[in-house]
């Protein structure tokens, strides 16, 4: 690409809690503490920042965060769609657009998460208003064809996936409990993980089902928190304290007829047991000039572990099929594995903030992650699969 | 027999799904169809993914199909589930338009006996004056 280089030069954070712990500090107050962690972290004063990012319908705009910190100048403000984290990288394209034409200089991508603010999961379903009512108001809500069947919850939606790929390829609960016992180990290294706890796999046989083949130990966490990281330009990087963590390349997009909400399960068949993120993983690797076999870590969207088989398979580590016994064979984990996954322990043991394995790829790429892959050059992060618009993105030294 | 206790959320009666749920009602299966192009779609929708045509019809399809995928839900989300589980939710391909994808339930099967390429058929569960919803239940193969 001729285009010049965005890149990332300051992460930030707020403390990663279990679900409500947080909730009497609000998503603002999150998602301002870890705007100015991540202009501390770059060494950048905060009247710097003229631009904001996010993704997913995030309840906070630019203009509420630009109001608050007093910034003298916004100059940049937008979302990208997509449900979930599904185009979390969708707001790195944003940033990074945006940088490269220099609509703003330093832009803010951030996600700020109280779960119980938000309409999320099996609680929002529940009370005594549920029971025969209508879906929704909305004619064209796709919940319809969904809700009065009782498949309520993303477990149960990726259980689906996770089902018709054991019975197409022989892929075995066990390659799942692989998944979880890999993210496990690497969240035991990490301080700032929320379940650290080792497990094995006879524990993982052991945990019951939540939507069968999915068991608990599948799932991820739900948490509140907020995650941020700065996005410049490669020239403006050089007069920032931190290593400058290169943008590959960012892309966003969806598999053709993949529904936006896919409640309904009307994605083609040919599709189904998959994560609809190949033909955007092709565009990522030939744009960047780069192939699978060329990255050190990945850090994918494990909301659900049978979501790293069908990774592996769209991103082009290994062929359709082959997820499951590529995790066993080649290994995920940060210090034996041919391909590491998730070395802060994923949103499955580490934190559910939507964008916190994105601050693993740039902490990686520093050389500060406290289960830091050998010679780490090349970081792929990814959105969650299963929606559309997903979206991914390749960083590198 | 109701497949759950308490009837859950029921779908709208409004827009572009309206006549879905009022051929179910009637039981009979119907699916969207573009009357160009001739190309299903399901959920219902203004126009036509292949040819973008606005012009279409709900044709009646058999109701016969196959399993594509299956979960045994065995987490009690809410509390009208309380007890009612573990509790069968599949996706069946339709033999007319294996890409149209209908969430429902199995009935008459036990769960253990549910797997994936397993062919069945339409049955209509009547919730109330307005809504029917479409269930399905296994076909018996002759060999």
């Amino acid at each position: 690409m001729a285009r010049a280089e965005p890149c990332i030069v300051g992460i930030g954070q707020t403390e990663y809690a279990f679900r409500g712990q947080l909730a009497h500090r609000g998503a603002l107050s999150l998602a301002l503490e870890a705007v100015k962690n991540a202009a501390a972290d770059a060494g950048l004063p905060i009247d710097a920042i003229d631009g904001f990012a996010s993704f997913s319908d995030d309840p906070l705009d630019g203009g509420v965060l630009a109001f608050e910190l007093g910034l003298p100048e916004l100059r940049y403000s937008a979302m990208a769609w997509g449900g979930g984290g599904a185009n979390a990288m969708g707001a790195l394209v944003l940033a990074a657009d945006a940088v490269r034409s220099g609509s703003a200089n330093y832009v803010v991508v951030f996600r700020a998460i109280i779960m119980d603010e938000t309409k999320r999961f099996g609680k929002s379903l529940s009370g005594p208003a549920f029971s025969g009512k209508r879906t929704t108001s909305d004619p064209f809500s796709m919940v319809q064809f969904s809700m009065p069947f009782g498949l309520l919850s993303p477990a149960q939606t990726y259980a689906l996936s996770a089902r018709r790929h054991m019975a197409l390829y022989g892929t075995t609960t066990e390659h799942f409990g692989h998944v979880a016992v890999a993210m496990r180990r690497h969240a035991a290294r990490n301080p700032i993980a929320l379940r650290r706890t080792p497990i094995t796999l006879d524990d993982h046989a052991a945990s019951p089902f939540i939507a069968d083949p999915i068991r608990r130990l599948d799932c991820c966490q739900e948490n509140d928190g907020a995650c941020a990281y700065l996005v410049t330009t490669a020239e403006r990087a050089r007069d920032l304290r931190r290593p400058t963590v290169r943008v590959l390349n960012a892309v966003m997009g969806g598999m053709p007829r993949w529904p936006s909400d896919p409640a309904s399960q009307n994605m083609r068949t040919a599709d189904f047991a998959t994560g609809g993120q190949a033909p955007l993983a092709r565009r990522l690797f030939g744009e960047a000039g780069v192939k699978p076999d060329d990255v050190d870590v990945a850090l994918l969207f494990d909301n659900f572990t049978p979501q790293i088989v069908m990774s592996l398979e769209d991103l082009g580590f290994c062929k359709p099929g082959e997820g499951g016994p590529f995790i066993v064979d080649q290994g995920i984990s940060w210090d034996r594995g041919k391909l590491p996954i998730n070395t802060h322990g994923g949103l499955h043991s580490e934190a559910y903030v939507h964008m916190n394995h994105v601050l693993e790829g740039i902490r990686q790429i520093r050389g500060t992650s406290t289960a830091q892959v050998a010679n780490c050059e090349i970081a792929l992060v990814a959105g969650t699969p299963g929606r559309s618009p997903t979206s991914l993105a390749l960083l590198a030294r | 027999m109701a497949f759950f206790p308490i009837p859950f959320h029921l779908p709208s009666l409004e827009g572009p799904a309206a006549p879905y749920w009022a051929a179910t009602r009637e039981g009979r299966l119907v699916v969207q169809r573009c009357a160009d192009c001739q190309a299903w779609r399901h959920p219902p929708g203004p126009v036509c993914w292949r040819c973008r045509s606005a012009n279409a019809a709900f044709e009646p399809v058999s109701g016969k199909g196959e399993i594509l995928s299956y979960t045994i839900v065995h987490q009690e989300l809410v509390p009208e589930l309380a007890g009612v589980g573990p509790y069968n939710v599949i996706v069946v391909s339709l033999a007319e338009a294996p890409d149209v994808h209908i969430v429902s339930n199995l009935v008459g099967t036990p769960n253990a006996e549910i797997a994936v390429g397993l062919p069945v058929e339409v049955v209509f569960e009547v919730v109330d004056a307005e809504v029917a919803l479409p269930r399905f239940r296994r076909v018996e193969v002759s060999s």
